[in-house]
Parts: structure tokens; sequence; C-alpha cells
């Protein structure tokens, strides 16, 4: 299983976050209960006060007296009971509730201590103040239920538990849209890098990319231009093989047919013949290979994709092929229309060549083909159609493998016309079907691509006219 | 006919001298390109076949100094890397027709006759074409002695077509053509219907426009060939 950021981002900043959220609530808890408890405090010091100087000291000893209606007022509250009792310096219960004698608390004169008991099973606050009676130190008590206590603490539990609820849940929104902000740039930038083509080799825009992926973007743009300069080196070189290799099978060819040309000996003119066909043969093979070696994914990235109009290529094939078709006696006919893809121009040239080369080849004379381009349904259409003896099913895998030809064959052909078509079609994501034409006879070879800009492609196709913008910027991420 | 032979390989120049001159051409062979502006200049010849693949200076600098100097010479030109920005970039230098190596002999030596067609410009400025010879000075056509009736369209359509002798043209381009000269809208079937008269017209003089099916037309300078029906 393989850690994901946000979860680890999750862990690290919201488990601290939610533990942190409980201590701070009860601190405050705590903390706001204190004024509360010294204002109740300060009440029942307050009582001890107004009981102090009741207190006497006598011949007899120490005496209390309050009349009934001071008791009273002192002893008044909505919610509490407030009880007293006075203390000799012995700690004996004079006066009050014995039961509040219990607690054995030695004061000075005039010192107050607040503490908790509990009385009759209840929960009660004492204030005990030191009198001074005689050489001892006399002591009133005054205790009061905590029914007002209890209910301002559990008040202000509530608020505070509410408030600590509210502030994680904002916390926790914030923090998820926090991450999610955060790593949206990474996802935009690994969604960018899925879609490309596998050989778009054009640099990522490092500008828009936040700092910590800069050295990453900067890595791949290395790679990517390491992987271009390959690219150009290797179509440099094959630039260069094909002017070395050319150039002397030109010089052999010319000089068989020459040969054929020249007066010669009855028997000499199989052997010049087949010499011939050996030459063409050869120089067919040479332009074929260049041209696989020129559509392979490697050589051709370094060559930019740009918007190619399938019409534009069908038109081009018409000017270079009417005159070949015209000397084998063939009826090419072409229906182009506007079909807008992205790709690039010499490779669209290169297979529709293939694919009316091979009409021409295996058609026979007097073959009629007819080349076709349109769109359709977001799709970018290539046809070729031609009523010759066509490519029986059993054989129609095969004849796009490399160096496949059917047996039999005649003729020079290399056995890469297919492969090449093929190869071109996947690297587009286009797809590559050889049919028989509807009329039952023949070889129908169509390529498929997916359209440049499909709600444009509709409207160019029912238009017949079609302009495009370039569409060459570098990727943003 | 006189041709130049600019190529930088001695086996194959050797090679097409030989299979030229077996055409009853004379051939002049030069190893660079750049003696070809004063060479041309001293002792223009008909035409002229110019390898890319040149050592020192390279067939498009070479042919573009010929065209800045106003020269207007047929140029063949070989190349052996077959990348089509090179015949592209060597036809908007200039050059007339291009052929990739390894080539058969009789593709160049039906593309030599071709360029000697298409550049048979008369002096006295007008075209020519077996038995059609179109003024353009007087706007008349004649087949033979015989004043030939063309509209004004057909004139238009029979002069681009001639421009373009052996080559194929759409009839977008023809529409095109029509159009600058004409305020009027035209429609693609319109120029079927033009070009099928003119090619009835055409018939007679033994000329021939092809029909490339669902594209445009051909316009054939070989009128040497049997006359067959033009359908």
């Amino acid at each position: 299983m393989r850690s994901s950021l946000r979860t680890t981002l999750l862990c690290w900043l919201g488990v601290p976050l939610l533990l942190l959220l409980p201590v701070t609530a009860f601190v405050q808890y705590r903390l706001a209960l204190i004024p509360a408890a010294e204002v109740l405090d300060h009440e029942i010091g307050n009582v001890t006060l107004a009981l102090a100087p009741h207190v006497h000291t006598t011949e007899r000893g120490v005496a209390f007296d309050i009349n009934p209606d001071v008791d009273a007022t002192l002893r008044s509250d909505e919610m509490d009971s407030i009880l007293y009792a006075v203390l000799d310096p012995a700690g004996n219960a004079i006066a009050g509730e014995r039961v509040l004698a219990d607690e054995k608390v030695t004061l000075q004169p005039g010192e107050v201590r607040m503490y908790d008991t509990r009385v009759s099973n209840f929960r009660v606050r004492v204030a005990a103040r030191g009198v001074a009676c005689g050489k001892g130190v006399c002591q009133v008590r005054a205790a009061e239920t905590s029914v007002n206590r209890s209910q301002i603490e559990t008040r202000v539990l509530g608020t505070t538990l509410a408030a600590m609820m509210v502030l994680a849940a904002i916390a926790m929104i914030g923090l998820l849209s926090a991450i999610h902000g955060g790593l949206k740039r990474l996802t935009k930038l690994s969604d960018q890098l899925a879609t490309r083509s596998l050989d778009d080799l054009r640099p990522l825009d490092a500008s828009a990319v936040p700092r910590e992926m800069s050295s990453i973007v900067d890595a791949m743009n290395r790679l990517f231009e390491r992987l271009r300069s390959a690219s150009v080196a290797q179509q440099a070189f094959l630039a260069d093989a094909a002017h070395q290799l050319r150039t002397p099978l030109a010089t052999l060819r010319t000089e068989t047919e020459l040969a054929i040309l020249e007066p010669h000996s009855a028997d000499m003119h199989p052997l010049l013949v087949r010499l011939q066909e050996a030459a063409a043969r050869a120089a067919r093979l040479s332009s074929q290979l260049l041209a696989l070696a020129r559509s392979d994914p490697s050589a051709a990235a370094a060559v930019a994709m740009e918007p190619v109009n399938l019409k534009d290529v069908g038109s081009e094939a018409a000017r270079e092929w009417v005159p070949a078709a015209i000397a084998a006696d063939a009826d090419i006919g072409f229906e182009l229309s506007d079909a807008t893809i992205v790709g690039r121009q010499f490779q669209m040239r290169e297979a529709l060549n293939n694919l009316i080369h091979n009409a021409l080849e295996y058609g026979g004379r007097g073959v009629r083909i007819t080349v076709r381009t349109f769109a359709r349904d977001g799709e970018a259409v290539l046809e070729v159609e031609d009523n010759g003896p066509g490519i029986p099913e059993a054989e129609r895998d095969k004849v796009v493998q490399r160096f496949y030809r059917p047996a039999g064959s005649r003729g020079n052909g290399s056995g890469l016309g297919l492969a090449i078509v093929r190869d071109i079609a996947a690297s587009k994501d286009a797809t590559l079907a050889i049919e028989t034409p509807p009329a039952g006879r023949g070889t129908l070879v169509r390529l498929v691509f997916p359209l440049a800009d499909p709600v444009r492609g509709a409207a160019d196709a029912s238009t017949e006219q079609g302009t495009r913008d370039p569409a060459s910027t570098p990727a943003h991420v | 006919m006189r041709i130049l032979l600019v190529e930088d390989d001695a086996a194959l120049a050797e090679s097409l001298s030989r299979a030229l001159k077996s055409q009853g051409w004379a051939v002049d062979w030069l190893l660079r390109g750049e003696p070809v502006a004063s060479t041309v200049q001293r002792d223009p010849p008909d035409l002229m076949i110019l390898d890319i693949g040149l050592s020192g200076m390279d067939g498009f600098e070479t042919l573009r100094r010929l065209r800045d100097q106003g020269c207007e010479l047929p140029v063949l030109m070989l190349t052996a890397r077959d990348a089509v920005e090179d015949r592209v970039r060597g036809l908007e230098t200039g050059a007339d027709d291009y052929l990739v190596k390894p080539f058969a002999l009789v593709e160049l030596i039906a593309r030599i006759n071709v360029l000697r067609r298409r550049r048979s410009k008369q002096p006295d400025g007008a075209l020519e074409l077996g038995q059609l010879r179109m003024d353009l000075a007087a706007k008349r056509v004649f087949v033979g002695r015989e004043p030939l009736d063309v509209s004004v369209r057909e004139w238009d359509i029979l002069r681009f077509l001639l421009g373009r002798l052996d080559m194929v043209v759409s009839k977008e381009q023809i529409l095109e053509v029509l159009q600058r000269h004409d305020g009027e809208p035209i429609t693609l079937n319109a120029i079927e219907v033009y070009v099928s008269r003119l090619r009835a017209k055409l018939q007679k003089a033994g000329i021939r426009i092809r029909a490339v099916r669902g594209f445009g037309y051909l316009l054939e300078g070989d009128t040497d060939t049997k006359h067959e029906e033009a359908h």
C-alpha cells in the first residue's frame, strides 16, 4: 500500500488539532469558573464578616448573640441554604450547626480560609474566619450549598463544549480545504503529464509551478530535452544516410537501364532485365526503410505536431499521383472534405502515398481508385478504395507486418508500405482498418483519427470551408 | 536541346549524361554550384538539372542566385532526401519540378519533356500548344489558322490551364482564378459546365483536358498521342 500525501498531512495536522482542542476547552472551562467562584466565595466571606461582631468574650467564656431577623437576613438566598457555626478557641461549637465544627482548621484573628466539605451528603463551601476572643481565637464559619455553583458549572461547561465543537468543525473544514487546495496543483501537474501523448516532448511551463515542484519539472524538462536532441540527432543521421545511400543507388539504376537500352546479345537480355528489377527493388526498399525510420515515434518526435487538414494532404496527393495513374491506365478519383487532425504533415503524406502506391501496384491495369477525406462524429477519416483483386481476410493481419509480402506477389514492393501506415496510425491514436468495399470487390483501407476540434470539425464539414488557429503553445501546468 | 547538369557525384553524372545524350540532347556538366550563375549567363542552356546535395554551395542557394538574376531557365531538381520540406522549398525557390533519387530513366526523360513544353512562351507573348495558339495581346484563340470562339470565362480557364500544363489543377483553384476577374459568385458546378464546353471545343485541335474524378482537371501537353474520344 502506497502512502498518500493527503492522508499523511491530514494525520500530522488533524490529530494534534483534535487533541489540542479538548485540552484548551478544559483549561478554558476552569478559567471561566474562577470569577464566579470568587464572587460566591466573597459572599460567604461577607456572611462571616457580618457574624463576627456578634461574638463576645465574657467572664464566663465566649458568647454569641444574634437576633433572629439578622439571622434570617444572613441566611437568605434564592437557591442555596446558608448555615453557620461559631466555635470557641477549643473548637467546640457554641452556636449554629454543630456539624460545621467537625473540620479542624487553625486560624489567626482576621484570617479567612475557604474549603469544601459535605454536610448531610450535600456539597458545601465553607468560609472560616478567625476572631479574636480573649487569649484565644474563635472561629465563625459560614457554609453554603452548591446549587448555584453547580448550575454555573454546568452552564459554563455547556458553552465551552459547544464552542469547542464549532471550533473543531471550522478547523477541520479549513484544514481539509487547505490540504485540498495545496495538493490541487500537484494533481494538476500529474493529470497534465498523464494526458500528454507519448511523443510529445515539448517542455513543461515551469513558471506556473509551485516552488517545491520546480526541481521535478526542471528535471523532466531536461529529460525531454535529452530525448529531443537524441531524436534530432537520429533524424539528422537519417537524412545523411539517405543521401549517402541513394546517390549510388541512382547510379546503379540508371546504369542498368542504360545497359538495357544499349545493343546487347539476346542471352544477355534476361540477365539485364533481372538486374534492372533488382536495382529497382533495392531503390524502393531503401526509400521505405528510411520512411519507416522517420515514422518511428522517437525520430518523429523531433518534428512538432500541428493542425493538418487531410483535405490538403489529399489535394497534394492528387497533384502527385495522377500522372502515375494515367501511365498505369488507372482511374483515380478524389472525394475530399475538410478533416483537420493534430499530427505531422510528412507522416500523413507518407501514409497516403503508401496506400495509393499499393492500390496502383497491386490493383492491376485499369484499376479504379478513390481517395476520400471527411469528418464524421468527432473523427477524421482517410480512405483509399480500389477495385483490384483485394486482400483476402486471412492475410489482412499479416500484411501490416514489416517485410511481409503475400506468397506469389510480383513487383518490387518492399513489404513495408502497410507497416509504415500502421506505425503512423499508432502514433496518432488512430485506427487502421482493411476491409472489402461495399461493392464487394477490391480493398478499402481506412484510417480514423480523432478530430482536432470536434465542434468546429462538424461545422467545417457542412460548410466546406475552414481555417484553424495554430495550436502550438507550450504545455501549461 | 542543351542541358546543364549540376551534380557532384561523378559516377551518377556520367550515367545521366549518357542517358540524356542517348535522347539526342547535348549535356554540359558542372560539379559545383558556384560557377552556375556565370555559366548560365555566358552560355544559356535550354534546361538545368540541379542536385540539391552539392558540396559547397547547395542546390537551393545556387537556384536562388539564378532566379535573383532574373533567369527563367527551366530547372528540374534532384534530391536524395525525399523530405517534402525540400520539395516545397525547392518549388518556392523557383524550381519547376523535382525528382527523388533513385529514379527511373523514363521518369526523368518524361519530366524533362514536360518542362520543355511548359516554358514554350513565344517572344510575341502568345501561348502555344500543338495546333492551339493563344494571342494574349489580341485576346484571341486560334486552332491552326482558324479562330476559336470562347467566352470570357472559357478564356480565363484556358489561359490558367496553359500556364499549368501537365499539372493537376483543382476545381477550387479554377474557381479562385475566375472569381478574381469576376465579381459574381460562381459555383463549382458552373466550373464543370465551362470546362466541359471548353473541352469539346479543344477536342478538334487534338488537345485533351483530362478530368480527375471529384477533384479537377489536367491539360495534357503531350499532343502526339492518338486522338481519342474526350470522354
